[in-house]
């Protein structure tokens, strides 16, 4: 692999997306979303800071799957139905470089997106926060922002990995179904799968209820929206925890999606 | 001699598509290829015969069943190899954001040429495909001709020993054409050696020197462009004659000669070189007129259509045996 043609392609990738005109219309309304809660505070019943929170955090969420899902959805097969990637990997380039240029090309564009949010969320929290709030106390409401922001990138990176797994051999839609089927496991089964291996039906159910716990991606782990909301303290060490968790699923499944790319056709 | 590209065996076999997963489809059938280094080699057949699966396997686009392709000896396909290579795909896409210049920046800088020296590439490669007036302009902006002509621009944008062009002039109206042709004669004066694949004969027989014909995925010959024309045509020659024919081409017809009316009272009849001084003899008794006498040389296109034919008629033989001793 090289750095340098990894970069390489994924500027061009960034530079495609942000001529993608939905992306600032999807922009546009996450952040209306997000200024209308602000806006709404007779619905609140005095309760502004953690339903602004809320739906701003929720939001965010939903916007962070649905930009990876647009971007990432279309970006290898594009690619090949238009036939762009031949002039491309006819040059001394590997097919990892491609895959991990795409990748992280995309990712850069969830970020920004991401991140320009997050400073809007970061904006209207601090302006509900009470003036008479400790310094403090401000750091740590906006840091927990800060970190749900991150653990909510994080989890784009990984559902984006998922979709580049699929992508050079799914059409849209099966790949489309097929990640949201493994996005929604991850985010329900977890109990259910450690109710299975701690009930120990048989030994092969149990086998197998551990593998998936292994396989599957646990989303959940993402998830500190409801702690952000009621402002109870988040330990940095859980952040990270999942971070690094993020980060590992992310660098396994591309290693799979870069086995699987290098014995494609095209 | 050095070589440029080799292929041994190369076989490639395509799973049945459609829902009941039909029959595999062989695509390649133990290929053998060797193109010199500096020649024009113009590797043609019918639509469907293998061409491209082959030049995709030689640019590591598409994995061989079995066998193997080399170019320079290097394995074809890894990066040192695609380093030698430029190469034109079939049906051209590109970046319709991007800018012709900074597209032409892109691809070059998988080079890791510097910047100062790419810029000077750039503006000399845009010159040879006459495109300079176009740096800045979109892609989405260029006409057919002008992108396939782009698509020689970055191809060559490195300066590669070697050119892999599928099908180069598919699609392009008669200028185009020979716009595309003329740069071909004039990378090949620059020394490159150049692959080609086509279904247009005449584009073929102007600049090649070597020749290689595929049908159903099986190489039915690999030449000298001369040589090949010279053994498909055989050793005959062509007599045209007028006057007052009626005895002559019923003796000719007696000799089991095949006589082609060319107009009204001009006759020729291809005979073999042995016989030539028989039928001058002939023509001469009867106060036959000699028009012409010249060695029948085959176009290209003839030769094509001769080889396959006869490989057809082959193969249905074949088949047809098989079938005999299966009842």
């Amino acid at each position: 692999m090289s750095i340098r043609n990894i970069i390489r392609i994924a500027s061009i990738t960034f530079e495609e997306n942000y001529r993608k005109k939905f992306l600032y219309i999807l922009l546009f309304l996450s952040g209306l979303l997000m200024v209308s809660a602000f806006l709404f505070d007779p619905f609140n019943m005095g309760q502004q800071l953690p339903v602004v929170k809320d739906i701003c955090l929720t939001g965010l969420g939903f916007f962070g799957l649905i930009l990876t899902f647009a971007l990432f959805l279309t970006a290898i097969p594009n690619e090949i139905e238009k036939k762009t990637i031949y002039p491309l990997l006819s040059k001394p380039i590997n097919r990892s470089d491609y895959l991990w240029g795409k990748y992280l090309g995309n990712m850069a564009m969830v970020f920004i997106n991401v991140f320009v949010l997050t400073i809007e969320i970061i904006f209207l929290i601090n302006k509900l926060l009470p003036a008479d709030v400790t310094m403090a106390h401000r750091m740590t409401e906006l840091n927990t922002i800060f970190w749900t922001a991150s653990l909510i990138f994080v989890e784009c990176g990984v559902v984006g990995s998922i979709i580049i797994l699929f992508s050079p051999f799914m059409s849209y839609p099966v790949n489309l179904v097929l990640t949201m089927l493994l996005y929604i496991t991850g985010n329900v089964s977890q109990g259910y799968i450690n109710y299975l291996s701690a009930e120990k039906l048989t030994s092969f159910g149990a086998g197998l209820s551990i593998i998936l716990k292994f396989i599957l991606p646990n989303f959940e782990y993402f998830h500190i929206k409801n702690s952000v909301v009621h402002s109870y303290i988040i330990d940095p060490k859980y952040v990270f925890g999942t971070f690094t968790y993020g980060i590992i699923y992310i660098l396994i499944v591309m290693f799979l999606a870069d086995i699987l790319f290098q014995r494609r056709d095209l | 001699m050095e070589i440029a590209i080799k292929t041994e065996n190369l076989v490639k076999i395509y799973p049945g598509k459609g829902k009941s997963r039909g029959k595999p489809v062989k695509a390649l059938v133990d290929l053998n290829l060797q193109v010199k280094v500096g020649d024009i080699y113009g590797f043609i057949g019918p639509n469907g015969a293998g061409k491209t699966t082959c030049i995709k396997t030689l640019m590591g686009l598409i994995r061989p069943t079995s066998g193997k392709a080399f170019i320079f000896d290097m394995v074809a396909g890894t990066v040192e190899a695609k380093k030698k290579v430029g190469y034109l795909s079939e049906v051209a896409y590109y970046y319709p954001f991007m800018e012709v210049g900074k597209l032409l920046d892109f691809y070059c800088s998988f080079y890791n040429i510097p910047r100062a020296k790419r810029k000077k590439k750039i503006t000399e490669v845009l010159g040879l495909v006459k495109l300079s007036n176009k740096t800045n302009a979109r892609m989405s902006e260029l006409s057919k001709g002008m992108m396939q002509r782009f698509g020689i621009a970055q191809a060559i944008i490195a300066d590669p020993p070697l050119l892999i062009l599928d099908e180069l002039t598919s699609g392009l109206d008669p200028i185009a054409q020979k716009e595309v042709k003329d740069i071909i004669l004039d990378l090949k004066k620059r020394g490159k050696t150049i692959f080609f694949s086509s279904h247009v004969m005449t584009e073929v027989e102007k600049i090649c020197d070597q020749i290689g014909i595929i049908n159903q995925g099986v190489m039915l010959k690999s030449a000298g462009l001369e040589d090949f024309l010279k053994e498909e045509s055989g050793a005959f020659t062509r007599i045209v004659f007028g006057g007052k024919p009626d005895k002559l081409l019923e003796s000719f017809k007696e000799k089991g000669l095949e006589i082609d009316n060319v107009s009204t009272g001009i006759f020729a009849v291809v005979v073999p070189d042995n016989d030539v001084g028989e039928i001058i003899d002939t023509l001469r008794n009867e106060k036959g007129n000699i028009i012409e006498i010249k060695p029948r040389r085959f176009s290209l296109e003839d030769a094509f259509f001769k080889l396959v034919k006869e490989r057809d008629e082959k193969q249905q033989k074949g088949s047809e045996i098989k079938e005999k001793q299966e009842v």
